[in-house]
């Protein structure tokens, strides 16, 4: 059982990370918590569904398509409201939270309201020691890995990258330096979206596609910014892993039901015992 | 005509003005410090000219209006900041620091870096210690440097020795020095310490809530009897 526990709490960890890292990035740079995060997962597995399965389109396609307007609503989610409310949290985040509901809304409208399978993105089963693991689940884990590992590289070695990092660490010294914190934040925001879409994709083979489906990534991205704190890629990696292995250690001895609940503890205990997280750095 | 001329300069933070009719003249190849106690509106005046307040007024820099533009033009068309307390980026090393601010200006990076560490060669030493950790000194040659590295032709500098031991200001001071008659900077620096603006600056000028004065050189300020008790004690 301890193997199990090992490969499934990676595997499982590695999608928390993908899923989360859109929105600590947008948290890191604007410190806004954008609801509508979960959309952005919710769209990009509707789109690849809609794309692969209802228009027959390839593989590829259908994940370019996703991505597309993963980045698509990110930046019109900014321009239209986040940028004429940047000085009002509070008002981002009810208005996010309101515009998820109405793209749940949306959903039912367009796609019915019973929920869609969707095909793996690719098939087989990989056996070792009796576990199976889905090669779905590994290359979902895979993806995770290398696009936190290209935007790790993206955010330490080049201008853009840096002009992000600068900005989240103190926007009046990114200003003077010349970097236009709009720009920056229009980039975030098309990151963030592309960084859904594709986490939605993946998560949406592993669980289904429905209308609800963007509430439980929004836990868990919350759940990472909370763990981890603010401030840097690994620290969320490592709030990811926390959170995914609680979660499988917990689902898998105690009982499968309890899938979440472990994770909302953890985010109240986490409040109660260190505010700023287990990696926050207070500066920020 | 006057690199950095500037003219009936109103600023207002909501609906509390912070500067009234500021007008100023600074000379390319000069060094020019604006003296006035804390709360003048010195920063104010810095972060004015680099296009981060509300304003209104004339503002022109080699013949160019600036009054309207953006920071990230106005640090395109030559004007570097090393503002107060530096804005440095704390978890990011020194050399990274130096980075961003060449991100208007990739194409001398290699020669800019040589400079700032020829000029700081401590900052060259800690090049990758994250500048949270730095001392208060080094944060201000970081800084600096920082500047330093869009290739600026004026270069401003908010409360250069703030905070620091008075070792560290003469060092920054042969620092500002070396780049005026070495490389030709223009440099406006702000200061509430009058002694040290005029041992740096040919010219200086006098802020107080929001109202500067004329322009004078140290000897003349020196003399006036009423200046020098209200800013350099007994």
């Amino acid at each position: 059982m301890a193997l199990q526990i090992l490969i499934q709490g990676f595997v499982l960890s590695g999608l928390y990370a993908l899923i989360a890292v859109g929105f600590t990035m947008i948290f890191s740079v604007g410190r806004v918590l954008n609801l509508a995060y979960g959309v952005y997962i919710m769209l990009g597995g509707y789109i690849y569904y809609a794309a692969l399965q209802e228009a027959g389109l390839p593989v590829f396609a259908s994940f370019i398509l996703a991505i597309l307007a993963g980045v698509t609503f990110g930046l019109l989610t900014y321009l239209l409201l986040v940028r004429r409310l940047e000085d009002n949290p509070i008002a981002v985040e009810i208005s996010t939270l309101i515009l998820a509901v109405v793209m749940q809304a949306l959903i039912v409208v367009i796609f019915g309201a019973a929920p869609k399978t969707m095909w793996p993105v690719i098939r087989g089963v990989l056996r070792f020691e009796g576990i199976s693991v889905t090669m779905n689940i590994l290359l979902a884990t895979g993806v995770s890995w290398v696009v936190l590992g290209s935007l790790m590289a993206f955010v330490r070695y080049t201008h853009l990258g840096r002009a992000i990092r600068a900005v989240s660490m103190d926007r009046k010294g990114a200003v003077i330096s010349g970097i236009e914190p709009s720009f920056i934040s229009m980039v975030t925001w098309a990151l963030s979206g592309a960084f859904g879409a594709i986490a939605g994709v993946f998560f949406a083979t592993f669980t289904q596609l429905d209308s609800h489906m963007w509430v439980f990534p929004l836990i868990i991205s919350v759940a990472v910014v909370i763990v981890g704190g603010i401030g840097s890629i690994v620290g969320s990696l490592i709030a990811a892993h926390i959170i995914g292995f609680v979660e499988t250690i917990t689902t898998t001895i105690i009982a499968a039901e309890l899938r979440g609940v472990s994770t909302m503890l953890l985010i109240i205990l986490v409040l109660l015992i260190r505010p700023k997280g287990l990696f926050g750095r207070a500066e920020l | 005509m006057a690199q950095l001329s500037i003219s009936g300069l109103d600023v207002f933070y909501g609906r509390a003005q912070a500067l009234h009719g500021v007008s100023l003249e600074v000379e390319a190849g000069r060094i020019v410090a604006v003296v006035g106690p804390n709360g003048a509106g010195k920063s104010t005046l810095l972060d004015s000219i680099i296009g981060l307040t509300r304003r209104r007024g004339q503002i022109q820099f080699e013949g160019r209006d600036i009054g309207r533009m953006a920071p990230a033009r106005i640090v395109r068309l030559g004007i570097g900041y090393a503002p107060e307390r530096g804005n440095l980026f704390p978890f990011m090393g020194v050399k990274e620091n130096l980075l961003v601010g060449a991100y208007r200006k990739r194409d001398a990076i290699e020669e800019n870096l040589r400079t700032v560490f020829d000029l700081f060669p401590r900052l060259e030493e800690r090049q990758n210690q994250e500048t949270a950790t730095q001392s208060g000194g080094e944060r201000q040659m970081a800084s600096l440097g920082r500047a330093l590295m869009s290739s600026p032709k004026l270069l401003m500098v908010d409360e250069p020795t703030l905070g620091l031991a008075p070792r560290v200001c003469l060092e920054i001071a042969a620092v500002l020095k070396d780049l005026n008659e070495r490389l030709g900077l223009t440099i406006v620096i702000t200061e509430q310490n009058a002694n040290f603006a005029m041992s740096l600056a040919q010219e200086v000028y006098l802020l107080e809530t929001g109202r500067i004065g004329d322009r004078r050189t140290p000897e003349e300020l020196r003399e006036s009897a009423d200046i020098a008790a209200a800013y350099f004690g007994d």
